[in-house]
C-alpha cells in the first residue's frame, strides 16, 4: 500500500490501532523482536519512573512498613513552591545554575589545555616521547578516581591545617579565614567545590579533545607554516574549528551530566557552610536520605527531571545536527 | 625568479638510525620544472620537505638565489606547496583558503582580493570561491590547492605527489594543466612523484632517487635511453625493462644462459674495460623485442600471457627463470600459447655491471651507425631443451 493511499484514511476502534501498529512494525514477529527490550526497559526505567518518581511524589511516604503512606495529592509540590521549602528550593536552583556555569567552562579550558599540551612533542628530559604515555595517562587520574574519594580528599586538602595543602597554598595569595579554611567559609567553599569538581571531571573532555586534536591532519599544520601562520593563528584557524563539533558535544554532555551530580559537593563541603554549596541534587539527597521525607524528595526530583528535559532536547539536537 | 641549490643535503631520523636523504646535490635552474621520482621511502618527499623548511637537514646547505635558507622557517622562504591530499583548511571557504597566506603576512585587503581573483581566474575556480572544501570534487580541490599556492607569487613551487589522489583521466588533464601553469608562471618547480610516467611527461629534468640518493639527473629522454644504472633502467619505462644475467667471454660473445650473441668490437672493448669480471647484466626494453618467424630469431619460445593494449599488445614469455616482456603492434595475429621466435633491436641493448652501474649502450659504442644485420650467433638453448 502506498503512503499516499493512507493520507486522510481514518481507522476506527481497537482493530484500527492494531492494524496501524502491525503496519508500523511489519508483523507480529516484529513486535516479538521488540519484546525483550521492552520488558527490560519496563523493569529498569518505566516502572521506577512511575512508582518511585511520579507516584512517590504524591504520597507522604515513610520507611516504616507498618505506617500508612497516604496519597497527599500535590502537597509535596506545594511544600517546595509555596511552603517551608521555598527558600531552600530557590536558593539551591541559584547555586546549581552558578555551579554549572562555572564548572563546565572551567572544565573545558583545563581539558583543552591539557589535551593540547599532551599532544605536543616535547624534547625536554622526562617529557619526551618515551614518557608521553605516562603523562597522558596521569591526566586521567582524576576521572578514574571515585568522586566521593576525590571530594573527601579535596575537602581535607582545603582545611586550614598543616595537611591542608591547597589551603596553605591559596592562603598566601588570598585572605582565607583560618577557622574553617576553604570548605567552611563563604565564598571560598563554593570555589573549593568547583576546583574539586573540575579536577575530578576534566579527564573526560581531555580524552575526547586529545582524540580530536590527534585526528587533525598534520598536513594542515604544515601548509599553515608555509603560509606563515604562528602558533596562536594555527590554534585559531585550524585546531579550534576542527574541534568545534566535539566541543559542542562534550559541553552539552557535561552540562546535562553535571546538573544532577552531588558526590563532590557532598564529600567536599557537605553543602555547607549552612546551605551555601547545596546544589539541587544534594537537596534531594538530604531530604530523602537525611530527613527520610521521601515524598518531598521525589517531588523535587520530578521537578528536576522535567526541568532538564529542555537541556536534553538541546543535546539531542546538537548530536543529530550536522555541523 | 630564483634558482635553488642543494648542497650535500643529509637528513636522518630516529637519532641517525634512519637515513632518509643522503648527501644530495641538486641545482634547480630558474623556471625549471624538475621531477623527483623514486619508489616509496627513497627520500624524495623528505628532500622536498627540506626545501620547504618543514624538515631541518642534519647536514648540507640549501640556497635560494644564492641566499642560504637552510635554517629559515618555512614562512620566510617564499615557497609554496601543494600536498597529495591538498590540505585545504576545511573550515574556510575557497576564498579564505586562498587568501590565508597573504592574510598571515599582513597584506592589505585590496591586494589580497586582487591576487585571489587573479589566481582564481588562472585556475578557473572563480565560481567556487564561496564554497567549502567538502563541497568540491577532487579535481576542484586540486585546483584550489594550486590556486592557493600561486596566490603568493612563490620563489619556488613545491608539489608533493599532487596528482596521486585523482582518477586516471583527471590525472592526465591536471598533468597538462600543471605544466602549462608552470610555464606561465616561470617559477622553479620541484614535483615529487612515484609515477615514472608522470615524471617522464612533466619534467624538464628528472632526478631518479633510490635509498636516499640521486641516481641520475637528466632530461627524460636521456633517462630513458641512457640510464646510468640498473635501478634507473628498471624504474623508468613501462612495461619494465628485461634483464638477463649474463657472462661475457672476454672477446666477443655474451651468453645469457638462454641464448648468446656476438657483440661488435667497439662494445667488446667497452665491456672488457668496464667489467670487473665476466658477469654482466643485459638490459633489453620490451619495445626492442619483436616477433620473428620460428627459428629465425635469437630464441623460440611460447607466449604465456597476452595483454591487449589497443594499438599495441604486451606479450609475456618465460625464458630461463625469468619472465620476459615484449611490446608488439596489435596487428600481429597471435594468441596465448603460440610458439614464436624473438628478435632483438640490438642497438638499443644496455649492458650493466651486476652491482648496478651502466657499462655501455650498444648504440653509443658503435657511434650511432650500428648495423642491425650483425652476424649473430643464436644457439637457442632454451628452445632446444
Amino acid at each position: 500500500m502506498s503512503a499516499i493511499d493512507q493520507i486522510g484514511r481514518r481507522r476506527e476502534g481497537i482493530g484500527g490501532i492494531v492494524d496501524s501498529v502491525l503496519e508500523e512494525y511489519g508483523s507480529v514477529q516484529g513486535l516479538l523482536f521488540l519484546l525483550p527490550t521492552l520488558v527490560l526497559l519496563t523493569g529498569i526505567v518505566f516502572y521506577p519512573m512511575i512508582q518511585n518518581g511520579l507516584l512517590l511524589s504524591l504520597r507522604d511516604y515513610t520507611l516504616n512498613p507498618a505506617a500508612p503512606d497516604p496519597f497527599v495529592g500535590l502537597a509535596n509540590y506545594e511544600y517546595w513552591f509555596f511552603g517551608a521549602g521555598q527558600a531552600l528550593f530557590l536558593f539551591s536552583i541559584k547555586v546549581t545554575i552558578l555551579y554549572e556555569l562555572l564548572v563546565v567552562p572551567f572544565d573545558l579550558v583545563v581539558a583543552l589545555g591539557a589535551a593540547l599540551l599532551m599532544n605536543e612533542r616535547f624534547q625536554l628530559p622526562g617529557l619526551g616521547i618515551e614518557t608521553r604515555a605516562f603523562w597522558r595517562g596521569l591526566m586521567l587520574a582524576g576521572y578514574a578516581s571515585p568522586a566521593i574519594a576525590a571530594g573527601l580528599t579535596w575537602g581535607i586538602m582545603q582545611q586550614a591545617a598543616e595537611y591542608g595543602i591547597v589551603y596553605q597554598f591559596l592562603t598566601q595569595f588570598f585572605d582565607i579565614p583560618a577557622s574553617g579554611g576553604i570548605v567552611s567559609n563563604k565564598p571560598w567553599a563554593f570555589w573549593g567545590v568547583v576546583i574539586a569538581k573540575v579536577w575530578r571531571d576534566f579527564g573526560f573532555m581531555y580524552i575526547v579533545f586529545l582524540a580530536g586534536v590527534q585526528s587533525i591532519p598534520s598536513a594542515l599544520y604544515e601548509i599553515s607554516k608555509v603560509d606563515g601562520a604562528n602558533p596562536i593563528q594555527r590554534f585559531r584557524y585550524i585546531t579550534l574549528p576542527h574541534l568545534r563539533t566535539v566541543i559542542v558535544t562534550v559541553v552539552m554532555i557535561r552540562t546535562v551530566f553535571t546538573v544532577g551530580k552531588l558526590a563532590i559537593p557532598l564529600a567536599t563541603t557537605q553543602g555547607g557552610p549552612v546551605n551555601y554549596t547545596r546544589v539541587l541534587g544534594l537537596v534531594i539527597y538530604d531530604v530523602g536520605f537525611g530527613e527520610w521525607a521521601l515524598g518531598r524528595a521525589a517531588a523535587l526530583g520530578m521537578m528536576f527531571a522535567v526541568s532538564i528535559i529542555p537541556l536534553i532536547l538541546l543535546w539531542v539536537k546538537t548530536e543529530t545536527e550536522d555541523y | 625568479m630564483v634558482d635553488a641549490n642543494l648542497d650535500g643535503l643529509r637528513k636522518t631520523f630516529n637519532n641517525g638510525n634512519v637515513v632518509a636523504v643522503d648527501s644530495i646535490d641538486l641545482h634547480i635552474e630558474e623556471g625549471e620544472f624538475i621531477v623527483l621520482v623514486g619508489p616509496s621511502g627513497c627520500g624524495k618527499s623528505t628532500t622536498l620537505r627540506c626545501i620547504a623548511g618543514l624538515e631541518t637537514p642534519n647536514d648540507g646547505k640549501i640556497e635560494f638565489g644564492g641566499h642560504d635558507v637552510t635554517e629559515l622557517p618555512p614562512k620566510d622562504r617564499a615557497v609554496s606547496m601543494v600536498f597529495q591530499n591538498y590540505a585545504l583548511y576545511p573550515s574556510m571557504t575557497v576564498y579564505e583558503n586562498m587568501e590565508f597566506g597573504l592574510k598571515m603576512r599582513g597584506a592589505d585587503r585590496e591586494t589580497i582580493d586582487e591576487r585571489v581573483r587573479w589566481a582564481a581566474g588562472i585556475m578557473e575556480i572563480g565560481d567556487l570561491l564561496d564554497r567549502y572544501p567538502n563541497q568540491l570534487s577532487g579535481g576542484q580541490q586540486q585546483r584550489v590547492a594550486l590556486g592557493r599556492a600561486i596566490v603568493r607569487e612563490p620563489a619556488i613551487f613545491l608539489l608533493d605527489e599532487p596528482l596521486s589522489n585523482l582518477d586516471a583521466k583527471l590525472r592526465s588533464v591536471m598533468r597538462t594543466e600543471i605544466q602549462e601553469l608552470q610555464r606561465k608562471l616561470d617559477v622553479a618547480t620541484v614535483f615529487v612523484t612515484h609515477d615514472q610516467e608522470e615524471a617522464m611527461t612533466m619534467g624538464d629534468r628528472i632526478a631518479v632517487m633510490n635509498a636516499g640518493r640521486i641516481e641520475q639527473v637528466d632530461p627524460p629522454e636521456v633517462i630513458y635511453h641512457e640510464p646510468n644504472s640498473l635501478f634507473v633502467a628498471d624504474f623508468i619505462g613501462s612495461p619494465e625493462i628485461n634483464f638477463f644475467e649474463s657472462t661475457f667471454d672476454g672477446s666477443d660473445t655474451v651468453d645469457t644462459g638462454a641464448f648468446g650473441f656476438d657483440v661488435p668490437s667497439e662494445v667488446a672493448t667497452e665491456l672488457s674495460s668496464g667489467l670487473d669480471g665476466r658477469d654482466l647484466v643485459v638490459g633489453i626494453r620490451p619495445e626492442d623485442i619483436s616477433l620473428a618467424p620460428l627459428g629465425e630469431g635469437v630464441i623460440d619460445t611460447e607466449i604465456q600471457v597476452l595483454e591487449p593494449m589497443g594499438d599495441t599488445q604486451i606479450l609475456y614469455f618465460d625464458i630461463g627463470d625469468s619472465r620476459i616482456r615484449a611490446v608488439v603492434p596489435s596487428a600481429q595475429p597471435i594468441g596465448e600459447n603460440d610458439k614464436v621466435g624473438l628478435s632483438v633491436n640490438w642497438e638499443n641493448v644496455h649492458f650493466f655491471r651486476p652491482d648496478g652501474p651502466s657499462v655501455v649502450k650498444w648504440r653509443k659504442a658503435t657511434d650511432e651507425g650500428v648495423n642491425t644485420d650483425q652476424e649473430l650467433r643464436t644457439d637457442q638453448r632454451a628452445g632446444n631443451q
